[in-house]
């Protein structure tokens, strides 16, 4: 009978001393948890409590992340279109500062009179046409902010992409005749079919045209279109001074400039907006060069139906 | 603590060698048994028939304990200790982050619940192969499995010097084997060469290992009217308390200092 | 709160008589990509431990989120991921085991943490492979996963493109930006490869037999590392219409007022600066600088550069 009282003693103390330390553990982690609910209040929606699975305040600890992840996420949303913006004002503090500075260059040189007679005229139009200038690059910059902020809204039907393309291209002819650029443009009269937003298609085509006009100082250009298997093939290439390899990778990152002291004008922007707008309507555009013999860009469109 | 006990045991899983030690627990009462099935013909009475089961739990206890154990237990303590090394993981648990004491402490908990293991498993393969031979035999199962634990305890913490051997020599698996085995031979001859002298054999760690449970047993088989007992003074379980006590915290404060040689 | 997630102030490292950090004074900030750029040998696993409570600097203290480190590992270190030289791994256990150990350890945010971590690097999960029959880029990602499973807010990468094959050193560096823009996570990576972290980093540290040479911020350093001629005038605007009119110039920034940075080295600079005094402006400074930014490199390191 003793035993069995001793024995019943030590259970006691034994069920006691337990329940005293899961408490104490319970308790430190809920200390824990209270400290890092603090930080995240404090707006670090980045901290994460941890907790074991299998452990008793694990399944409070993961619907709280859950949570918190939840609202990070859109906080993230939010931080980006701040960032968006950010990043407009920064380009046009950085990049229109030099062009406009020129500007009032020229205009300051005509207003103080340091230059006379016919080089008052030159200045004058020179100023003119800078002025135009950073109006296109300004369009240009809204254009890309726009893209980026998803306030761009697609108008995608099916359409006959050959004879869209080749619309388009009648207007280029003028302008490649006008620039002594000899043209070789391959469109196949077979139906290609694709699902695109005609004005989205022809800004594309446009920027690829207008860039082997400005920059690439190309003697030929050859456009072509072809069906690759699935695909819409547009092949857009040139004889002109072609792209170093290193740039290369680069050439579709905003405000990128092969070299400055090749390009006279041209914001960088041209290649950034194509291809955004190329990936808007689902397509892929890559490129390949050869310094000194040319550039060709490839853009591909997945046929309709 | 609890967790970092579960993922040490996690981790042995798959672990051949781990298996292949733990299955020695059963050669010396396979041995045995196979050795001493004759004399069992010769046996009349219940009596005599009790006497060879706990003869053949004595050995056991002896060999498989004293002999092999301290063996198994290097290895074990090896494959324990050695796996951060090895996998190049400590790293990854410091920056969790665990410390080394901590990590120490559930090796030792680990090394502790595998001596168990092994003690029980011997136990339970006398009992089961003095049932096959003859199920009259059996007696006090559950005591003498009783005693088989606290073999366990006391013999992991006398083997627990060959841990902090195989630590200190950081050396590969092979080398802490023979290491393991040198310090079992060694525990083994100074048993024969000193069992007769009494004030030296009070020191020696195979006898304190088995202190306990020698005397646990003869209190069993005189309370069941089996045999006498002759009382030892108190001051002898003490001492063989404060004993095992000292080789714990000699071992852990040795251990400690050894592991953070190469964890560092 | 601090400014900066890690700091470090006099952090130094000695093994016996050689120093193999040397008086660190590191600034991470918040939300960025930094580049511990520097040689094999030059320090940057060591000054990674120090960081993570792995080694015991000599002298000197790490702060993290103004925090000091020693005494606060208990709740600093579950907000860091980290991978440190190669990957260390039970070989006995499957990858899916593996993490489930440090799970338990340190704990895991969600229920699906480690399907989430191994879907992310692209490992299956609950594979009956062991971790030894995992080649090696499967071990590094294995190791990736392990450091993101508890979604850290700090990343510290030991060079995490080892062993990786071209594609996978492609998307690893992918995934680092998108932790980085997209989760707002904190990252420090080393690497021994200029390319890889001019590609990748915000911020760049320049690692060299332990000393910091030199720390700023990757566009920084492009911005300086361009040739150009630099132009201190009185007068930007008039000098620009100057550079075009009578030189047919036009690769030329303004950085305010009185600066100007023209990209071209082949001009008669002399004339120029005569051209400008007959116009009236004061040209107080002309400079060319013609470095690259691995030209820079070799120039901060002191000689080879950094392959």
């Amino acid at each position: 009978m003793v035993w069995f009282s001793v024995a019943m003693l030590v259970v006691a103390v034994l069920c006691l001393l337990v329940s005293y330390l899961s408490v104490r553990r319970a308790k430190k982690k809920i200390r824990e948890t209270m400290d890092i609910l603090a930080d995240i209040k404090q707006g670090n929606g980045n901290r994460r409590v941890l907790c074991a699975p299998g452990e008793l305040t694990a399944p409070l600890v993961y619907e709280i992340n859950d949570i918190v992840a939840s609202y990070e996420k859109e906080l993230a949303a939010l931080r980006k279109a701040e960032e968006t913006n950010r990043q407009l004002m920064t380009s046009l503090s950085h990049d229109l500062r030099t062009p406009l500075t020129t500007l009032i260059g020229y205009l300051d040189a005509v207003h103080k009179g340091i230059v006379t007679g016919q080089e008052k005229e030159e200045y004058t139009e020179t100023a003119r046409r800078k002025a135009y200038d950073l109006k296109d690059y300004i369009d240009g910059l809204f254009d890309w902010f726009k893209l980026n902020s998803d306030e761009f809204v697609l108008n995608p039907q099916v359409v006959e992409a050959a004879e869209l393309t080749r619309n388009l291209l009648i207007d280029w002819i003028p302008v490649l005749e006008d620039q002594h650029i000899a043209y070789d443009l391959d469109i196949p009269d077979g139906p290609l079919r694709v699902r695109l937003d005609t004005d989205v298609y022809g800004r594309i085509l446009n920027n690829l045209v207008q860039n082997v006009v400005a920059h690439s100082r190309a003697t030929a250009i050859c456009i072509s279109l072809s069906r690759q298997n699935r695909e819409m093939e547009l092949r857009v290439s040139d004889n002109g001074i072609g792209i170093d390899k290193q740039d290369l990778p680069h050439i579709f990152e905003r405000l990128y400039k092969c070299d400055r002291g090749r390009s006279e004008k041209g914001s960088g922007l041209g290649l950034a907006i194509t291809h955004q707008l190329v990936g808007k309507l689902g397509g892929t555009i890559t490129a390949a060069s050869t310094p000194g013999k040319g550039t060709t860009f490839l853009v591909r469109f997945p046929l309709a139906g | 603590m609890r967790k970092l006990v579960w993922c040490e045991l996690y981790k042995l899983k798959r672990s051949k060698s781990l298996l292949l030690l733990t299955s020695l627990a059963l050669l010396f009462p396979a041995a045995l048994t196979v050795f001493t099935k004759s004399s069992l013909a010769d046996a009349a009475g219940t009596a005599e028939l009790h006497a060879y089961y706990d003869n053949l739990v004595n050995y056991t206890l002896a060999y498989g304990a004293m002999l092999l154990l301290p063996c198994l237990f290097g290895c074990v303590g090896a494959l324990l200790f050695f796996s951060e090394r090895d996998c190049d993981t400590f790293k990854n648990l410091q920056a969790i982050p665990v410390t080394r004491n901590q990590l120490i402490f559930a090796k030792l908990g680990v090394l502790y619940l595998w001596s168990e293991l092994y003690a029980l498993c011997s136990g339970l393969a006398v009992t089961l192969f003095c049932f096959v031979l003859e199920p009259r035999t059996l007696y006090d199962v559950p005591f003498k499995l009783v005693c088989f634990l606290l073999a366990g305890l006391t013999m992991a913490t006398v083997s627990l010097p060959v841990v902090v051997l195989v630590i200190y020599s950081n050396q590969s698996y092979l080398l802490s084997l023979l290491l393991s085995f040198l310090y079992a031979v060694v525990n083994w001859l100074l048993l024969i060469l000193f069992a007769s002298h009494e004030v030296l054999s009070l020191w020696l760690p195979l006898l304190n290992g088995l202190m306990f449970v020698s005397r646990l047993l003869a209190w069993r088989k005189a309370a069941l009217g089996l045999a006498s007992l002759t009382p030892l003074p108190l001051g002898t379980y003490l001492r063989v308390s404060l004993y095992l006590l000292f080789i714990l915290g000699v071992c852990i404060l040795l251990l400690v200092r050894f592991y953070k040689k190469w964890s560092r | 709160m601090s400014r900066y997630i890690v700091e470090t102030r006099g952090l130094t490292k000695q093994y016996g008589t050689q120093k193999s950090v040397a008086d660190l004074h590191l600034h991470i900030a918040p939300g960025r990509i930094y580049g511990l750029l520097g040689r094999n040998g030059a320090g940057k696993t060591t000054t990674m431990k120090m960081l993570l409570g792995l080694t015991r600097p000599t002298s000197g203290e790490v702060f993290l989120w103004g925090t000091p480190l020693p005494g606060h590992e208990k709740e600093l270190l579950p907000r860091i991921g980290s991978l440190i030289e190669a990957p260390g791994f039970y070989p006995n256990l499957t990858a899916t085991e593996n993490l489930r150990i440090f799970a338990a350890l340190r704990g895991v945010p969600n229920r699906h943490a480690i399907r989430d971590a191994l879907e992310l690097v692209g490992l299956p999960y609950r594979d009956k492979k062991l971790f030894s029959q995992y080649s090696m880029g499967m071990k590094q990602r294995l190791a990736i996963a392990l450091a993101v499973m508890h979604d850290p807010e700090l990343l510290i990468l030991d060079e995490p493109t080892n062993g990786l094959d071209p594609i996978g050193i492609a998307e690893m560096r992918s995934f680092i930006r998108r932790l980085c823009e997209e989760r707002g996570k904190t990252i420090l990576i080393s690497s021994h490869i200029l390319s890889e972290i001019s590609l990748l980093a915000d911020d760049i540290g320049i690692l060299d037999h332990g000393v910091l040479l030199e720390e700023e911020s990757l566009a920084v350093l492009e911005q300086n590392s361009r040739k150009h001629i630099r132009f201190a005038v009185s007068d930007t605007a008039r000098a620009a219409a100057i550079l075009e009119q009578q030189f047919q110039e036009t690769a030329f920034s303004i950085q305010d007022d009185h600066i100007l940075r023209l990209y071209n080295l082949d001009v008669p600079a002399g004339r120029m600066v005569t051209a400008f005094v007959k116009n009236g402006l004061e040209v107080s400074e002309v400079c060319t600088c013609e470095e690259s930014l691995e030209d820079h490199f070799k120039q901060v390191t002191g000689g080879e550069g950094i392959a």
